[in-house]
């Protein structure tokens, strides 16, 4: 590839180009949905293959956006495009992208509809894929509304029997978070007399009503992606009415939108104005985590479980960067890259256990007993999601806590208590599954996963530990 | 003067000749009137352009590149229509000959609407043209509501065209002309302009806001939407309001702006009111028809609220939201000919139900184009709202920013109950096979959406230039 060629813009395009070919790819009985699921898998494994390219390209020391690239899109107003990458946004596409796969392969014998979930699942891919590596505003609203309409069609299509009420209250409060963007990135725009790249924003000073008024449709319009109160009663009903393992993937992909705009957008120094709005959303967030890791605590579904597990880290992770300490700002991203594969593979896993159980129709006391390859995968993504130093969560957890710990007693006392509860929502969900005192032979057991799906896993559970001893293991470092 | 009046001259040519066609063409089928209007067209198109700024009487009827440019606009959006409308009544097995002498008669009216810098000639024009559409309503041979429709209309349009020639009249008394540049000029010199005169220029800007459809003169467009075929709605949606918003922001600017202050308030009042009934109205709606025309009423409130200042800015970003919205209302009004069941085409919403189940490519573009009204990246329509909310942000409009993104948000969620219907409902009926004139249309105007939308400035360039001509 030549030193000019547009990796970037070829990232983004790939995932679109592919959905056209599953758009055109057959779909018929007799083929089973075959050409369409290999087209998407390949689609997202040759994006990997670019992705790690794009690794070798970059300067990993460097905090800078590098292989920056430049489009005029629209002349009046005049419009520039600029994508960028940085280490951080690099390591949330590859780790993206693995979520896929396992997503993809998560439903590889799905057969209801599957040509519209690769369609949206890749015209989704695509939009994300542009937004982390949007480096002016413009571009970066772009893709923040974008990815809304797949989001919006998945939940149509895979929702139960509630999904008309919680695709509006979805596009109620994504859409009007977009539109609050969308004003503040007018007026940025016209404020600076021109298009503004992201990594300034930071360091722009306003003045009076107008610096409140952008911080406050900024942290609106962010938070309305992540599940904080009053935010969060979309992702819980998308959350518990999604059974399908990719489009749940997907969904919970949203809040992290959300973080990486406070990470990209979030002032270097907040001004003293926003200090009260500060304090009043890290005690709604921890209020909301607690509250939400404590009914996922009660709560005997494992699908909620997992939301409430999501949803107290995602918390943590904002709660984290309201702190403004470096390091954990470093942290995030190599935490985000476990994180994500983490939260995929224990989908995978339990929507192929929730999927054997109710083809069997079983309980879930010992259900793992006789199954110990996947007992082996499930346990060891429990201990990781835990935050146990298997993958590079743990180091997060630490520095994370210790922050909020330092900074503000009580406040890191209650997120501890918070995580404690969603662990131990997840360590007995695993003691139930494993309880050899409970497991009854006679009822039946459900299948072990196959040695594919089993190498496949290990080499997943590989790139955790790879990525808890050395976070860019794949280059070296 | 021959020149200056050529394009319509020709224009007017096609009408004898049609009717020659069909008293000594036996077999005279819809195709037949098609074609000679599609040729009768680009040869008036052809001549607009090259006579862009050829006009013998510049006082009274004005051919610039602005004129030109609606002109040709009106054209292309005449001719894909009319090719749809031939295959329509070519299936429905009608005789189209009134449709499109009616149709070629409009243009001519819509091309002097345009052109028109007199108050006279552009009263003539509009009286000329509602009489058309009310022929035009009347089209429609199996609905008995048909003919309240139209008489209403035809009475409205009689009270507002009456209203508007009584303020010519005060302004014929005092100059002794109805030129443009005689009105503007005495507004323009007056200190103190008496409120006769004010009344008289509201009297005919209510008027002009009457054929624009703007709330809350908006009542007669919605019934003549949903109540004609569906060949006469998909034209009065696409092509009258183009010249309209021409012969409106030409009024503005070339007469009324030294008194614009006076109507700006009642203005933005109007075209609030647009906004928020078009979306509060598309949001209780069941019949498709019914519930695009409210999109209609919204997206001319759109239009109006950008055009406020009526500074070059807001002039072009409103041109640009029109054209963009126009584009995205013909993919619509295509798609609506592909929806048919047992040879009847269905406009009930609940008819609607998992159509994307029965006929994917059509709910797919169907899903584009909705997407693109609701102005969300990256489809088209954002391009529209974006040139508007930049343009009203660089006023200082904040206020105006809030209440057109909240009525958006409202409008949104009127077109995502059609989007659930057709993609989340389950089907009730089966489909006709589709034309596949239809496909081939669809596929053209999505083309075009995706080049603009790659490179908007194919579809801005040079336009930008066009407020310095109205100026």
């Amino acid at each position: 590839m030549s030193s000019n060629f547009y990796l970037l813009s070829v990232i983004i395009t790939l995932p679109f180009l592919g959905m056209l070919f599953v758009l055109s790819a057959k779909n018929d009985e007799k083929t089973g949905g075959r050409n369409v699921y290999n087209v998407s898998l390949f689609t997202v494994i040759a994006n990997i293959v670019l992705i790690l390219r794009l690794f070798s390209r970059l300067d990993v020391k460097s905090s800078a956006l590098q292989l920056v690239e430049r489009f005029t899109w629209l002349e009046n107003p005049r419009i520039d495009i600029v994508l960028g990458v940085d280490v951080f946004s690099a390591l949330l596409l590859l780790s993206i992208h693995i979520a896929f796969i396992i997503g993809f392969i998560a439903v590889r014998h799905n057969r209801i509809q599957q040509k519209s979930m690769m369609v949206f699942a890749l015209l989704f891919l695509s939009q994300l894929t542009g937004f982390l590596v949007a480096a002016d505003i413009f571009s970066f609203y772009i893709f923040f509304e974008a990815m809304l309409f797949p989001v919006f069609m998945l939940i149509g299509i895979f929702g139960d029997i509630r999904r008309q009420g919680i695709m509006y209250r979805f596009f109620l409060y994504n859409f009007l978070g977009a539109v609050v963007l969308f004003l503040a990135t007018i007026i940025l725009y016209n404020y600076q007399n021109g298009a503004v790249e992201i990594s300034k924003v930071a360091s722009l000073s306003f003045n009076g009503k107008i610096e409140h008024f952008m911080w406050a449709s900024i942290l609106i319009s962010f938070l309305s992606r992540i599940p904080v109160w009053p935010f969060h009663f979309w992702i819980s009903s998308v959350s518990s009415s999604i059974k399908n393992p990719l489009v749940f993937i997907i969904v919970n992909l949203i809040p992290l939108t959300g973080i990486y705009g406070l990470i990209r957008f979030l002032p270097q120094t907040f001004p003293a104005s926003a200090a009260f709005y500060i304090t009043a959303l890290e005690i709604i967030g921890v209020v909301t985590m607690l509250f939400i890791a404590l009914i996922g605590f009660i709560n005997r579904d494992t699908q909620y479980k997992f939301f409430s597990y999501i949803t107290v880290y995602y918390i943590m992770y904002m709660l984290g960067l309201l702190s403004k300490n470096n390091l954990i700002m470093l942290n995030v991203g190599f935490s985000f890259f476990s994180y994500l594969i983490i939260v995929a593979g224990l989908e995978f896993v339990s929507s192929y256990i929730r999927s054997q159980q109710e083809k069997l129709e079983l309980g879930t006391e010992g259900l793992l007993c006789p199954v110990p390859r996947l007992a082996f995968v499930y346990s060891f993504l429990v201990l990781a999601a835990i935050g146990l130093p298997v993958s590079s969560l743990f180091l997060n957890n630490f520095l994370i806590i210790s922050s909020l710990l330092g900074n503000n007693f009580s406040l890191g006392i209650t997120v501890v208590c918070a995580l404690v509860l969603s662990s131990g929502a997840l360590l007995g969900d695993l003691y139930r599954l494993k309880d050899n005192s409970a497991f009854c032979p006679e009822k039946g057991c459900i299948m072990d996963i196959s040695k594919p799906y089993f190498f496949f896993m290990a080499f997943i559970i590989f790139v955790l530990i790879a990525s808890f001893i050395r976070p860019l293991w794949f280059l070296g470092m | 003067m021959l020149i200056t009046f050529l394009p319509e001259i020709i224009l007017f040519c096609c009408l004898p000749v049609m009717v020659l066609v069909r008293i000594f063409r036996t077999s005279a089928t819809p195709k037949t009137y098609f074609t000679l209007s599609k040729y009768f067209m680009l040869f008036s198109v052809l001549l607009s352009i090259i006579l862009y700024n050829k006009s013998e009487l510049p006082e009274i009827y004005d051919n610039s590149r602005y004129t030109t440019l609606f002109k040709s606009l009106v054209f292309l959006f005449s001719f894909v229509w009319f090719f749809l409308a031939y295959r329509w009544f070519l299936h429905e097995e009608r005789s189209s000959f009134r449709y499109f002498m009616l149709g070629i008669c409009s243009l001519i009216c819509l091309n002097v609407i345009i052109s028109a810098h007199n108050f006279a000639l552009l009263w003539g024009a509009l009286a000329i043209n509602a009489v058309m559409v009310y022929f035009l309503i009347l089209r429609r041979l199996d609905e008995e509501r048909i003919f309240v429709v139209a008489h209403r209309y035809a009475g409205f349009a009689a009270f507002f065209l009456v209203l508007m020639a009584a303020g010519m009249a005060i302004f014929y008394h005092r100059l002794g002309n109805l030129n443009y540049r005689d009105v503007f000029s005495f507004l323009h010199q007056s200190t103190d302009i008496p409120q006769l005169y004010l009344y008289a220029s509201a009297m005919i800007l209510s008027g002009m806001l009457f054929f624009m459809a703007v709330a809350p003169f908006h009542f007669w467009f919605l019934d003549v939407v949903r109540y004609s075929i569906l060949p006469v709605g998909g034209y009065l949606t696409l092509v009258p309001g183009l010249a309209y918003f021409a012969a409106f922001c030409a009024m503005i600017v070339n007469v009324f702006f030294p008194i614009y202050g006076h109507f700006q308030q009642p203005l933005i009042i109007f075209a609030v009111a647009s906004l928020f009934l078009g979306a509060v109205g598309a949001n209780g709606e069941k019949n498709i028809l019914r519930l695009f025309a409210y999109g209609s009423v919204f997206n001319i409130g759109f239009i109006l609220i950008s055009l406020i200042t009526f500074s070059a800015d807001s002039l072009f970003s409103s041109f640009v939201y029109l054209l963009v919205y126009l584009m995205s209302m013909l993919g619509i009004y295509t798609v609506f000919l592909g929806f048919k069941s047992q040879g009847r085409y269905v406009f009930e919403l609940r008819e609607f139900a998992g159509i994307a189940k029965l006929k994917a490519y059509l709910a797919a573009a169907f899903l584009m184009f909705l997407v693109s009204l609701i102005g969300s990246p990256p489809m088209l329509g954002f391009l529209g709202k974006l040139s508007v909310i930049n343009n009203l942000v660089l006023e200082h409009h904040f206020y105006l920013v809030a209440v057109t993104l909240l009525s958006l948000i409202l409008m949104a969620n009127a077109y995502l109950i059609v989007v659930k219907t057709v993609y989340f409902d389950s089907p009730i009926m089966n489909f006709d096979r589709i034309d596949k004139s239809i496909y081939i249309c669809l596929t053209l105007n999505l083309i075009l959406v995706v080049i603009s939308l790659v490179q908007p400035r194919f579809l801005m360039s040079g336009f930008e230039r066009m407020p310095i001509r109205v100026f």
